[in-house]
């Protein structure tokens, strides 16, 4: 008998001995994964993307109002004298700027006033002095986030309130500063209360156990997981001191679902719900946030907002009786309304553009590194620029909902607007309704050119000896390719014999056009194209003359920005540069530039394009436009009027327009009666046109006569000023130079 | 037929319109700028009528001056990435301010990136109006091209 015991209690002690090591080992484990955890980088932090910092000076063309629409934006409210508010009184605007980072440099707070004198900066000055100019927060565009869509905005201790802390603790955990991460009070407290009510009322968790069961594991409930919260809560107290705990907690709470994003942290839930930085929240602000810890989505307050705030009024009560607040501050404080944010006041969205930033980026950092590391990523937006394509693009479409009725159903369209002196992106709006997330047609909208790819027959044409006045002809064409007999007709189904080239291009002659492009080669215009900087294979078939080339708005953008720059190609940027979360710049996109065109025959096609405006497809919105503005571009249109293009600039903005349906359906418009229009009123609003094309040193302009091409002079009818590289002239002079008519031509002009 | 002494007279009354007109024509009639409305510009060739307030403007020349010596300034602290930047938001805003493409030029050169000096003087050539810089640039471009090869 004793000899059985003996085994037994042997045996016990060997499985007592083995449970005892197992648990040192796990102990030890958790240990050490709980401080790699903690001590790393702990959250997924998701990039931010900003627009361009506004610069502003003196002499500077731009109305108050768009410098204030800036400000809001970013964030700004009305009034209060605080850092990240404004005040206005008509002429003088007074902006407190906040603290904030651009790369590689950290703007302090300041006071910025400028005085406006009708739409231009008359007087400006900062209270740190020197400063010939400023320039303002930026707007943020919008985030990269993880596929669970954290969001938040990591705040220090030393930032957070300290009655957000008093409410908090409270609250949550009133023995927070004496317990070791397990509360045995805590829990004693809350047996009772539970076996008294029948039910859970109410947690015995503390704070640290609550960040552990937030931070480190999962939502599941189970007796084990509770054993195992409580060692590693007990663990975290030894390795992290309070403070330490009570920031992690701070920055890890979930408060508020906003769509797809889930809002953690107090910093960013603060400005989700309230627009303010946690450093300027108020009493019954910090009692809200502390009142929705129980249960986000009950206490609500956009959609329960009576219980969120009978809730918040019981958390001020419970801080006036733990004397963390007088008890006519907390009186004060319950007869404030919540005080959430103006659906209208909420940070605006530009999924397009951010789309673009996106697809820019995963050329260098991968999907993880983008949504985690809290990356900051300037990007070449202008807001100015966004606000008004975006507007523009739906006030245009609603125009053509309206007069067309039914015909017009269905019709969407994309935007582009480009910085022409250094390829940067300004603006992408990929809908009508370029607040919603989806289908991004400047991006994704594949559709063919039409009429847009004649600049590049025509520069070929130019490279290859022609000149503007050579005459090509717009006669019927019949060919006979391998798809079957080619026949191109002209919009207006006529044909109309000789023409001179810079004619054919005005009025956008497909016949003539078409011809042009295969007397100098198919190649040859594919490698122009190639050189404009189009990455895509072209169809090699003669189709391809009259733009049956599948391309994105962003596509067309890159081609048109070498002919606006001049001849000069530079690849199409979102980006300016990203900096770590610290702001010390780890990439930068610089502007880089490649000659691909020689100057004498840019200037060429410019004057053709300019033209456009002036006679050809183009000529309706002229008007719009002051009479020294240089404005250039091409019409398109596709074969029953399925795409209405403009592609078009001025001195330094270039803006590519498409109109369409996406089930491809004919518009009841053209590219000239479409898109046109809606271009025309997106750059015409571009104050800073100046810009002096000089022009090159072998480019000799002269009289012709329109028609024949001849020599002519200025006071014969029918000439024209026109450029010639050196060497391409005409030589045979007209008749009108010395003719009667002339001279009475010119009497007229004495007398009238 | 016509007198003889009539066709004299009808001879000087032109000639005397002949020299009114182009004595007219040689001084550019002024008026003052309020004045300036659709009326007078249909009146006068020369007065040019702007419907709108929308006419090519410079900014004020002071915050192009100052980001020119600043650009300069930076080039010779050799501080060539504020260059970098302060020469992008110049050029934003002065597109054909030749001393920025100048000055990126010489910064291309220093980082020993010829193919951009080259490209950068290029684009300086297309809008430069004053000889000395025509001719620097043109310097610049020669040695770009010594320097690539």
């Amino acid at each position: 008998m004793s000899k059985n015991r003996e085994g037994l209690l042997r045996s016990l002690g060997h499985i007592l001995i083995t449970a005892l090591v197992l648990v040192v080992f796990a102990i030890v484990y958790m240990d050490a994964w709980l401080i790699e955890k903690f001590e790393g980088n702990k959250w997924s932090l998701p990039a931010i993307v900003y627009a361009r910092p506004l610069e502003l000076f003196e002499g500077r063309e731009i109305g108050s109002q768009d410098v204030i629409r800036e400000l809001q934006a970013s964030g700004y409210r009305q009034g209060g004298g605080r850092p990240g508010s404004y005040s206005f009184d008509g002429r003088r605007l007074s902006i407190f700027q906040r603290q904030f980072y651009l790369p590689g440099k950290l703007q302090p707070e300041q006071t910025i006033t400028i005085e406006f004198a009708a739409d231009k900066i008359d007087s400006l000055k900062t209270s740190s002095g020197g400063a010939y100019s400023v320039r303002l927060e930026p707007v943020e565009v919008g985030r990269i986030h993880t596929k669970k869509k954290e969001d938040r905005l990591l705040v220090s201790i030393d930032q957070v309130p300290q009655y957000l802390i008093d409410a908090l603790l409270i609250t949550e955990d009133r023995d927070f500063y004496s317990h070791y991460g397990v509360s045995p009070k805590s829990i004693a407290r809350a047996m009772y209360s539970n076996v008294k009510e029948g039910k859970v009322v109410q947690g015995g968790s503390t704070l640290t156990q609550q960040l552990i069961k937030n931070f480190f594991l999962s939502s599941q409930r189970s007796f084990f997981r509770k054993i195992i919260e409580a060692i590693m809560a007990l663990l975290l107290e030894v390795h992290a001191d309070k403070d330490e705990i009570l920031e992690a907690y701070v920055n890890e709470v979930f408060v508020a679902q906003s769509g797809g994003r889930a809002i953690h942290g107090f910093g960013l839930a603060s400005e989700h719900l309230f627009g303010l930085p946690i450093e300027q929240l108020e009493i019954q602000h910090a009692a809200l946030l502390v009142a929705m810890m129980k249960g986000p989505s009950y206490y609500n307050p956009v959609r329960h907002p009576e219980r969120a705030l009978e809730r918040r009024n019981l958390v001020i009560n419970l801080m006036a009786d733990n004397k963390k607040i007088s008890k006519s501050d907390a009186e004060i404080a319950k007869q404030q309304p919540l005080g959430l944010l103006d659906s209208r006041e909420m940070p605006a969205s530009y999924p397009s553009y951010l789309d673009l930033v996106r697809r820019q980026l995963r050329r260098d950092y991968s999907e993880k590194a983008l949504s985690t590391k809290g990356l900051k990523i300037f990007s070449n937006m202008d807001p100015q620029w966004q606000w008004r394509a975006q507007a523009q693009l739906q006030k245009g479409i609603q125009q053509l909902e309206a007069n067309y009725g039914a015909r017009a159903a269905g019709i969407d369209g994309a935007v582009v607007v480009v910085d022409t002196v250094n390829s940067d992106v300004l603006a992408v709006v990929g809908s009508k309704t370029p607040r919603v997330s989806g289908f991004n047609r400047s991006l994704d909208a594949r559709r063919p050119i039409g009429s847009l790819v004649k600049p590049a027959i025509y520069l070929t044409a130019l490279e290859q000896q022609y000149n503007l006045m050579s005459k090509i002809s717009d006669d019927a064409l019949t060919l006979k390719t391998p798809q079957g007999v080619w026949q191109p007709n002209n919009y207006d189904q006529q044909f109309h014999g000789e023409v001179p080239l810079y004619q054919a291009l005005a009025k956008s002659y497909n016949v003539a056009s078409a011809r042009l492009g295969l007397d100098i080669g198919i190649d040859k215009v594919s490698v122009t194209l190639e050189k404009l900087g189009l990455e895509k294979k072209v169809p090699k078939v003669p189709a391809m003359m009259l733009g049956a080339i599948d391309l994105a708005p962003i596509d067309v953008a890159q081609v048109y920005v070498t002919v606006a720059g001049k001849g000069f190609y530079s690849p199409l940027k979102s980006i300016h540069n990203i900096t770590d979360q610290a702001g010390n710049i780890v990439k930068r996109y610089p502007f880089k530039l490649e000659q691909r065109f020689a100057g004498d025959v840019m200037h060429l096609l410019d004057y053709g394009l300019q033209n456009v405006m002036h006679e050809g497809t183009g000529k309706s919105v002229e008007s719009q436009f002051a009479r020294n503005s240089v404005i250039a571009g091409k019409t398109g249109t596709t074969n029953d009027l399925r795409d209405s293009w403009f592609a078009g600039y001025d001195a330094n903005k270039l803006a590519v327009v498409w109109l369409g349906k996406d089930d491809n359906q004919p518009l009841p418009v053209s590219g000239s009666t479409g898109a046109l229009p809606i271009w025309a009123n997106i750059i015409s609003g571009n104050v800073n046109t100046y810009g002096r094309n000089k022009v090159p040193a072998n480019i000799n302009y002269l009289w012709v006569d329109k028609n024949t091409g001849e020599l002519s002079g200025e006071l014969c009818e029918q000439s024209i000023y026109m450029p010639f590289i050196e060497g391409t002239e005409p030589k045979q002079q007209a008749a009108c130079i010395m003719s009667t008519r002339t001279i009475i031509h010119w009497f007229k002009k004495w007398f009238q | 037929m016509v007198p003889v002494v009539q066709l004299k007279a009808l001879f000087v009354v032109f000639l005397l319109l002949f020299v009114v007109a182009c004595g007219s024509s040689s001084k550019k009639y002024e008026l003052p700028e309020e004045e300036k409305d659709i009326y007078a510009a249909l009146k006068h060739d020369d007065i040019e009528y702007h419907e709108e307030e929308k006419v090519i403007t410079k900014h004020s020349p002071e915050y192009l001056v100052n980001g020119v010596n600043e650009l300069r300034a930076l080039y010779f602290r050799k501080k060539y990435e504020e260059a970098t930047e302060l020469s992008i938001r110049l050029l934003k805003l002065a597109p054909s301010l030749t001393e920025v493409y100048y000055w990126k030029a010489r910064i291309a050169m220093d980082l020993s990136d010829f193919q951009q000096a080259y490209n950068m003087a290029s684009k300086g050539l297309l809008y430069v109006e004053d000889p000395n810089m025509q001719k620097e640039l043109e310097r610049i471009k020669g040695m770009a091209q010594m320097g690539a090869q």
